[in-house]
């Protein structure tokens, strides 16, 4: 561990800094080193038509290539490196904000934005830096052209003046092409996490060649767009294909008219070449702003998910300890629901003013027909659903008030486990600051002892390595839920995979586990239901039956 | 669809067509060959680089000429050498026009075909296995279209490294081979340094796109698991496991920039010295006549027009991109290469005039040392209902395999009667991206079922959704042609899955069904309707389910109680086996 003093954030930071300063600076050196060559370069050529010694001029040319190489290695480096730590930011930021705040899109979709999308904010920096300074290379060799001779400048300005309209044009083809290329290729790898979920269905019925086909069915979008992308990049690139060399061509036939007339010397000449050249240099840099289009789309595609702009939110800093909430048991507390309504999406009264008031340490249970809306009020109760109107109250206070970045009182354990951890026991004490013993314990209560046991390295297996049942599975969600310290646990449909014998074990341990948190279940097992303290039974949003002593209205 | 997946491919690189493929230390290059675009492409991206390639051997020599012409009163020389540079131009404009109408298709096409070959290859693997291969799925569409991105830049850069270099070393021998000599050899030394700075920076961008690989694994697992993660509070933990892989690619991608600034000692050498030593050449060979000014102007205009924005661009582009071409593709092409996948074949049981029928069926997984079968015999008659009954991880969906095919048993036999076709239902219900109509008769005998069916079919598929209580959804999808499953907001409910699924094996007009904890999130009301309605035509049901009225309904019940298999009636079960009756004194009624 680090010592207190020393935050790794803060450094990053500071060294982002510099990097981001030398992105900026080093390129700065390059291009006045590269403004100053075609100068030398024409002394050196007068030295040589005149027959003088030209070896004064060679050292000067040396001194400021030499400062070119400097300048354009270390800014090499420093905007890699600025982009490499800003990238790392920003991919823990837009991480960070699919996380934590809820939002519509598949995982496939969120993990694009996570790998791709966000290497686009750390290329503004960069871009806008080789933009403006190509600009200054442009600006700067047109003015050392004019002072050499102002025809010069004649053939140079209407072709710069051509390629600026052409590149306005590009930028604002490309960012809803890339958009439009990107989105029919998310739903290509949708497509395929479907087909993933199905392959014991596929594997049974022979249907993989077909599969096959339904995956790839959006790549005809993909090629759509894909072709679309290229023919503006080809209109782009034949123009200055021919108005390039056609700038150099003025200027050499210009130039060669003054050198004939005596207006200028071969050096001069040369030097006129080399600007012309400079500033078909600073064009390309400008061709940057292609870029912009790709930084626009991604900064679009992150937008989605994250409400401010990626990487300037301030980011509060969590302490370690926070990371993982405190294990096992804590104290169980009363829940309590008043004119709880939900709305959902479509307009449907999901829940419909529902009273209900559950004493700390009991053991409820929530039936009901499907659709009746146990699973939301379960999700109420657990903090998962913000309801549209009404409070739900959890040890007297506003379950609002609890929350803090997504650090509930409450746990709600589904029928299928997070799979992650890494191993078995890392998989139960999943972000919970916990020992071997909770581990243990949870899987006891679960049931879960004699299946582990029995796998190759016990608690230490991987997760990866073992296929697990249903049932199984099932009991792994309990244990999961069980080993973090919440007041209230809410499992919704848990038992539903598990045989009467197991249900009964499992049960039981909940039971005893209820010393330490109030246990809302959502069942239809009459096994649960009979050793309820109470049932809800809901119909059409609202409780229509209560059994036991718990009250609602 | 193409079949060229289908080919072994340990055949490939054998035989005349594949002669000239790169040997397999490449598997990646490999993959990428069997993607080679038409020969005529190739002839076409030949022949306009060629021509692309004239303003710049045009260049130094008409500069050259230019001077020389203005300098000695010769200006009609210089118009004409200008006039040639002026032709030159246009033909490279439709050269580069023509450059991109050629790269267009060959780059897209390489993509369309590398994702049918990925796309191919997961699938398969999924097929044969039951579960997805090593390789996450997520990335594999962003990794292709990286290949794309990296091979059209690669093109493009070719154009503007490789093409100018060598028409600006042919047109500086052409001006004076004294020149074209001076040049030559800083360049061939910037070619020897690259090399070398080769090796280090080949391992810098594999550890970059390692990081890569692992962030997106990373960030995978934690978004498939979102809800679960939510409801644990486990989202910070989540948060800084992702974060953490990033942190990790931001070091990778540190280092790769160390090394790219090594890269500007190459310019340096190869576009900065021929400059000097031009220059230091020049006085003597100017006082003996070798060379004219015209000359000098002519090799500088080749260095600083062609040589050093080829150089650079060589060096800060293509070398990298191929590379990470490389990277990548090698780890692709593990995806591509389809595993063998053997056909599920219908079993045929030992005794053909029952339904499902099993003599001495045992079964032990590779590598498990106890069997989850042994020595099982079973009869079922047409129309029967049969429960399997046991523990978790007792072998019920073993067998529920056994049946359907999916596994063969390593002694005796198992199957069903001739001519008769069992189909799986199985534990995680398959909805997928489609039409409603498509998702339930995705099991339903018949290529182009979605097309052939009149109203006749529609009724039919509208009196299972009603069966299984799926119309309010159905009509919130849009009915039969609505899509599902094409958004988050647009997925069925799991229960919705559970019954669209139900629907799917109705439909499929199987005579032998196999439940496996298909219905467990139904109500039993609904349960009991769905198997009165599955069992109307006299189907045969084989049914998982932890909920114990199946049983007691059951015409056979296989209970498997952690050890061995029993079989027999609901009533015979009861009074022979204590365990199997213990299950229903604690229950006491089923739900």
């Amino acid at each position: 561990m680090a010592p207190p003093t020393h935050d790794p954030a803060n450094r990053t930071r500071g060294a982002g800094m510099t990097f981001g300063i030398l992105t900026v600076l080093s390129p700065v050196v390059a291009t006045v080193a590269g403004l100053l060559l075609p100068d030398r370069i024409g002394d050196a050529v007068t030295a040589l038509s005149n027959g003088q010694d030209v070896s004064a001029d060679l050292q000067w040319l040396g001194l400021v290539l030499l400062a070119a190489v400097a300048g354009n290695a270390l800014g090499t480096f420093a905007t890699g490196a600025f982009v490499a730590t800003r990238t790392a930011r920003v991919r823990a930021d837009v991480a960070r904000s699919v996380i934590l705040s809820p939002n519509p899109f598949g995982a496939a979709g969120l993990v694009t934005r996570i790998l791709v999308d966000a290497r686009q904010p750390a290329a503004i920096l960069p871009i806008v830096t080789s933009m403006t300074l190509a600009a200054v290379s442009v600006i700067g060799g047109l003015v050392l052209l004019a002072l050499i001779d102002w025809t010069l400048l004649v053939g140079v300005v209407v072709g710069l003046l051509i390629i600026l309209v052409l590149l306005r044009r590009l930028v604002g083809d490309l960012s809803p092409l890339i958009q439009r290329y990107r989105r029919a290729q998310g739903e290509v790898g949708q497509r395929l996490l479907d087909a993933q979920a199905g392959a014991v269905t596929i594997r049974a019925a022979g249907t993989w060649r077909r599969e096959v086909a339904r995956v790839l069915i959006p790549m005809h979008q993909v090629r759509a767009a894909g072709d679309e992308l290229w023919s503006a990049q080809r209109r782009f690139a034949w123009k200055t294909a021919v108005f390039v060399p056609a700038m150099l061509f003025v200027t050499i036939g210009v130039g060669g008219w003054a050198l004939s007339t005596g207006r200028i010397d071969t050096g001069g000449f040369a030097a006129a070449v080399g600007y012309a050249l400079v500033i078909l240099g600073g064009l390309d840099g400008i061709e940057a702003a292609a870029g912009l289009g790709a930084v626009r789309a991604g900064q679009a595609r992150i937008a989605e998910v994250s409400g401010s702009k990626p990487g300037t939110a301030p980011r509060p800093a969590t302490p370690p300890a926070l990371l993982r909430a405190p294990a096992g048991g804590g104290a169980p507390m009363d829940v309590r629901l008043s004119d709880v309504t939900v709305i959902a999406d479509d307009g449907r009264c999901v829940l419909d003013r529902v009273n209900l008031s559950i004493p700390a340490g009991a053991f409820v249970a929530i039936t009901g027909a499907a659709g009746s809306g146990r699973t939301t009020l379960a999700r109420v109760i657990a903090g998962m659903t913000t309801p549209t109107h009404g409070e739900v109250l959890i040890g007297g206070h506003p379950i609002a008030d609890l929350a803090s970045d997504g650090i509930r009182p409450t746990a709600y354990g589904q029928a299928r486990p997070a799979l992650l951890g890494g191993t078995i026991a890392g998989l139960i004490g999943l972000a919970v600051d916990s020992g071997p013993e909770t581990v243990r314990e949870a899987a006891r209560l679960a049931h879960l002892v004699d299946v582990i046991d029995a796998l190759p390295h016990g608690f230490d297996t991987l997760i990866a390595e073992v296929e697990l049942s249903g049932g199984e599975l099932q009991r792994l969600a309990i244990a999961q839920a069980l080993s973090r310290s919440a007041s209230v646990l809410v499992l919704d449909d848990v038992t539903a995979s598990l045989d009467p014998a197991t249900e009964r074990e499992v049960l039981g341990a909940l039971l005893a586990a209820r010393a330490n948190r109030t246990l809302v279940v959502v069942t239809n097992r009459s096994a649960v239901l009979d050793r309820a303290d109470a049932v809800f039974t809901l119909a059409a949003g609202a409780v229509a039956e209560l059994t036991g002593s718990a009250a609602a209205s | 669809m193409t079949d060229w997946m289908a080919r072994d491919p340990a055949a490939w690189g054998r035989g005349g067509r594949h002669r000239r493929q790169p040997p397999a230390t490449h598997p990646g290059l490999r993959l990428l060959a069997d993607c080679r675009p038409r020969p005529r492409q190739l002839l076409k991206l030949a022949f306009w680089t060629v021509i692309e390639a004239a303003p710049t051997i045009m260049s130094g020599l008409a500069v050259a000429h230019a001077v020389d012409g203005f300098r000695t009163d010769r200006a009609g020389t210089a118009i004409i050498w200008l006039a040639a540079l002026a032709l030159a131009i246009c033909c490279g404009g439709l050269a580069t026009r023509g450059l991109y109408a050629a790269l267009a298709p060959a780059v897209e096409e390489t993509r369309d075909h590398l994702m049918g070959a990925l796309v191919r290859g997961s699938v398969a693997t999924l097929a044969a296995t039951g579960r997805a291969g090593s390789a996450p799925l997520t990335q594999l569409v962003d990794q292709v279209d990286q290949v794309r991105n990296l091979l059209s830049a690669i093109a493009r850069n070719v154009r503007t490294t490789v093409a100018p270099m060598l028409a600006a070393m042919v047109g500086l021998f052409v001006l004076s081979p004294l020149l074209g000599m001076v040049v030559a050899v800083p360049l061939l030394a910037a070619g020897l340094l690259y090399g070398v700075l080769l090796r280090p920076m080949f391992s810098a961008e594999r550890a970059a796109a390692v990081a890569d690989e692992d962030l997106g694994a990373s960030a995978t697992a934690v978004l498939d698991s979102r809800a679960a993660v939510g409801g644990l509070g486990a989202q910070l933990w989540a948060v800084d496991q992702v974060s953490s892989a990033a942190n990790v690619t931001g070091r990778a991608d540190l280092r790769v920039a160390r090394l790219h600034a090594w890269r500007h000692a190459v310019i340096a050498l190869g576009g900065y010295a021929p400059l000097i030593v031009v220059l230091l050449v020049a006085g003597p060979g100017l006082d003996s006549g070798k060379v004219s000014l015209g000359d000098v102007t002519g090799a500088m205009t080749y260095i600083l027009t062609a040589l050093l924005p080829a150089l650079s661009a060589s060096i800060t582009g293509a070398g990298g991109w191929f590379i990470q071409l490389l990277v990548l593709l090698d780890r692709l092409s593990t995806i591509a290469q389809v595993r063998d996948v053997q056909q599920v074949v219908v079993p045929t049981g030992p005794d053909q005039s029952s339904v499902i029928s099993a003599r001495g069926a045992s079964f032990t997984y590779r590598g498990g040392a106890r069997g989850v079968l042994d020595n099982l015999h079973l009869s079922v008659g047409p129309g029967e209902l049969v429960a399997l009954v046991g523990p978790s991880g007792a072998g019920k969906t073993t067998l529920a395999h056994l049946i359907a095919g999916l596994l063969t048993p390593t002694q005796g036999a198992i199957g069903v009667g001739r001519r008769l076709r069992p189909v799986l239902l199985p534990q995680s219900p398959y909805v997928f991206c489609g039409s409603v109509r498509d998702n339930l008769t995705y099991l339903s005998p018949g290529d182009d079922a979605a097309g052939s069916f009149g109203s006749d079919m529609d009724d039919e598929l509208w009196r299972a959704i009603d069966a299984v209580g799926l119309r309010a959804a159905a009509e919130r999808w849009g009915g039969l042609d609505g899509t599902v499953a094409d958004s988050e907001a647009n997925r069925p409910t799991p229960s919705e899955a559970q019954r669209l699924v139900l629907a799917r094996g109705w439909l499929s007009g199987a005579p032998v069904v196999v439940l496996d904890e298909a219905w467990s999130l139904l109500d039993a009301a609904d349960r009991r309707g769905i198997e009165a309605w599955l069992r109307d035509d006299g189907r045969t049901l084989v049914v998982i389910s932890h909920h114990l009225d199946v049983p007691e309904r059951a015409d056979l019940v296989v209970y498997f109680d952690g050890r061995s298999v029993h079989s027999g009636t609901h009533l015979e079960l009861s009074t022979s086996c204590g365990s199997y009756a213990e299950l229903f004194s604690f229950a006491g009624v089923g739900v």
